[in-house]
């Protein structure tokens, strides 16, 4: 056995067979650690190597694993969130989706960087690590229920309030497309439907208890970086506006502006502000929605930041003891999305999505759909089994997705599979699609800010306003008369840019708002600290390009190329808008990727990477194997 | 020069801190610069000058510069240039 690499990880993984039931428990080597680091690159190494290619994602050889990073647990500030890969239903392709909260430190606390999933067990079972020993045990009990439930009900058999828990609700048991995998009650690993994958393993659950301790290569570097970090948060230059706001209001706090300044989507991303009225704007901003439902703030582990909440809805028609408040994107899919602006709406709406276990990304905009085509006459109150779904009407909101979360007969269980495969069920609706790879899109309008037309388009997982490229962050300071210029090369550094820092940031385990709430430079400082690995200079490049190539891979052998990759015209502005923020705009995406892909020297049709390229990012050895 | 009004709403309040959004007179001709200068004098506050580049204004519902031109009955509004979450 080779020596085990602990700085910063416990160095070991395993691998579960549900038909088998049996372990392997595996070592990381050193490089694998060093090229990969954690999360979706790591995640998207094993799997590359574990899985068959081609393998339909609810076979027994379809694999789900649940990957830290380095940084969960070790120290880091931001540093808490963990990484669900698998292949994904809905796209057919390589997804990973992460979540924060306390799981990503409590997966290592029990020994393990990662597990890995493969087989189907015959009955419904959850898996229980307490200090590297696997068990799986039965879960029929549990087999039905939301997910708040099933966490009281673990945590009251295993007789341990403290375990972390990464589980499923009704939705991906019932292997819903755009069922999400769930944590600490309402954190959500949401996006590509890994809840489905779970749930057609009949696993419901992976419970981690521990508690073994992670060194770090310097922990005086650790510390540093932190009182660094915090000093940023109190008296860098945003820390009295953006941080301030993310850490009074959560994300919702941008709500308001992003509808007025067209990046939150209206009716389904043809409509404009004025659909609706200033009340239903700023009904859901958090900055109101606090007034009235906020009963205290809430952190995920190691996060100055805290830009969680909790809320309490008093009376009205849906009336709600305690739940997480809503993220930005919920309120736009729900809301603005949808042409409404009722608050209690979208906590209820929420709420049900996180008590089901679905997505509310793709929820919202599949219902978004359905309201646009039921709007334009393609579906009658027939087919929607008596529901009005008209544009901003709350009452059809709460009907359509209670229909959907509780697997009604009829619309809502087509609805469950998302928006692409509802418009092949019922075979209609197709020019109301606002998908890109067939996933819904998130509520940031490449429109205003153009390079996220490329990253939703091209990332390995499609339509994710989480991936890297030249998008909303970076975009946002740049003139009209750069942002909107296609062709210059130097959109396509930008890109780049954009990329690396991405992939480093989720490899790491550090969340997307590290981009606002620390000092620029830090996190590849950080990832020295905790590991020891160097990544200065040009292997801060190499490390995320890597990452990005390694979640290619996957998609090459899956049979991914330019011509499959497709994205709905909409979302480039195809027609323009003729009123609105985006009056006229239209977006030549074909130039932004072919940029894109020249800078990073892949085949502008196939996108095999050259071998020179592979050759230079290192570690890549087996897809170099696979392509040469 | 002749007056005119102008509608205004401050979105993103942490960067325009004690400035209130409503109705507003200026010169013909003022730009958004201008308005918020005068929404500064008739607030009795000051926005920090490092928060400027942090505003994405909008003119009638378009996207603005800081230093364009307003005209009469205009609503302007000041957002974010982060936006969503």
């Amino acid at each position: 056995m080779s020596s085990i690499y602990t700085n910063g990880y416990t160095g070991k993984y395993v691998i579960i067979d549900l038909s088998t039931r049996k372990s392997d428990v595996r070592i990381f080597d050193e490089e694998t650690l060093k090229y990969f680091v954690g999360g979706p690159s790591l995640g998207a190494r094993i799997l590359y190597e574990e899985m068959p290619a081609l393998t339909p994602w609810d076979a027994p050889e379809s694999m789900i694993g649940f990957v830290s990073g380095p940084t969960n647990g070790t120290g880091p500030l931001m540093g808490g969130r963990y990484t669900v890969v698998c292949k994904s239903p809905v796209t057919g392709m390589w997804n990973d989706a992460n979540s924060g909260g306390n799981f990503g430190p409590l997966l290592r606390k029990s020994g393990y960087d990662a597990v890995f999933v493969k087989g189907i067990s015959p009955t419904p079972v959850y898996i229980f690590i307490d200090s590297g020993v696997v068990d799986i045990r039965d879960a029929s009990g549990l087999w039905g229920k939301t997910t708040e439930q099933t966490e009281k009900e673990i945590k009251e058999e295993l007789g341990d309030p403290k375990v972390g828990i990464a589980l499923i609700g009704p939705a991906g048991e019932r292997k819903s497309f755009i069922a999400a995998v769930m944590n600490d009650t309402h954190r959500a690993a949401g996006r590509g439907g890994s809840g489905a994958v779970m749930g057609s393993k009949n696993l419901k659950a992976l419970v981690c208890r521990g508690n073994e301790s992670i060194g770090v290569f310097s922990r005086d570097d650790v510390v540093a970086l932190n009182r660094e970090v915090a000093a940023w948060e109190k008296e860098g230059p945003i820390a009295d506006t953006m941080i301030k706001i993310f850490g009074d209001h959560g994300t919702g706090s941008l709500y308001e502006g992003s509808v007025y300044g067209g990046d939150a989507s209206v009716r389904n991303w043809g409509g404009v502000p004025s659909d609706l009225t200033e009340q239903e704007i700023t009904a859901l901003g958090t900055q109101t929605m606090d007034k009235f439902y906020k009963t205290k703030k809430y952190a995920c582990n190691a996060c100055s930041l805290g830009c969680g909440a909790m809320y309490q809805v008093k009376g009205g028609k849906y009336p709600l003891e305690e739940t997480g408040r809503p993220e930005y994107e919920t309120s736009g899919m729900f809301g603005s999305g949808l042409g409404a602006g009722d608050p209690e709406v979208v906590n209820w709406c929420n709420y049900l999505s996180n008590e089901y276990g679905f997505d509310t990304i793709s929820l919202g905009g599949t219902i978004a759909w359905a309201m646009e085509c039921f709007s334009n006459g393609l579906f009658t109150l027939e087919d929607t089994g008596g529901i009005d779904l008209k544009w901003g009407n709350t009452d059809a909101i709460v009907e359509m997705t209670e229909a959907i979360c509780k697997g009604a007969a009829g619309m809502g269980s087509v609805l469950a599979l998302g928006s692409r495969a509802a418009a092949e069920h019922y075979d209609r609706g197709y020019e109301y699609l606002t998908d890109a790879g067939g996933i819904e899109t998130p509520q940031h309008d490449p429109r205003r800010a153009p390079g996220l037309a490329r990253t939703y388009q091209y990332d390995p997982t499609p339509g994710r306003h989480v991936k890297g490229g030249q998008g909303f962050t970076m975009n946002a300071e740049l003139p009209p008369e750069v942002k909107y210029d296609f062709k210059d090369p130097a959109g396509a550094e930008r890109d780049v840019a954009g990329v690396v820092e991405t992939e480093i940031t989720n490899m790491a385990g550090f969340c997307m708002l590290s981009d606002l709430g620390m000092p620029p430079a830090c996190k590849t400082r950080f990832l020295t600290a905790v590991t020891g690995f160097n990544y200065e200079g040009d292997e801060e490049r190499k490390l995320g390009l890597r990452s990005f190539t390694m979640r290619h891979a996957f998609n090459l052998r899956e049979g991914v190329n330019r011509e499959n990759r497709k994205i709905a015209g909409r979302i480039l502005g195809k027609p323009a808008m003729t009123d609105g923020p985006h009056e006229g705009i239209t977006i030549d995406n074909d130039t932004l990727a072919d940029n894109f892909f020249k800078a990073l020297d892949w085949d502008l049709q196939t996108l095999v990477p050259s071998r020179k390229a592979l050759e230079e990012l290192g570690g890549l050895e087996n897809v170099i194997a696979d392509l040469y | 020069m002749s007056v005119i009004n102008v509608r205004v709403k401050f979105v993103a309040g942490e960067l325009t801190p004690g400035l209130e959004s409503g109705e507003y007179s200026i010169c013909e001709g003022s730009t958004i610069r201008d308005l918020i200068s005068e929404c500064e004098t008739a607030c009795g506050a000051a926005v920090p000058p490092g928060n400027f580049k942090l505003m994405y204004p909008l003119l009638n519902g378009k996207p603005a510069q800081l230093d364009t031109a307003i005209a009469k009955s205009a609503t302007v509004h000041i957002c974010r240039v982060v936006m969503g979450g």
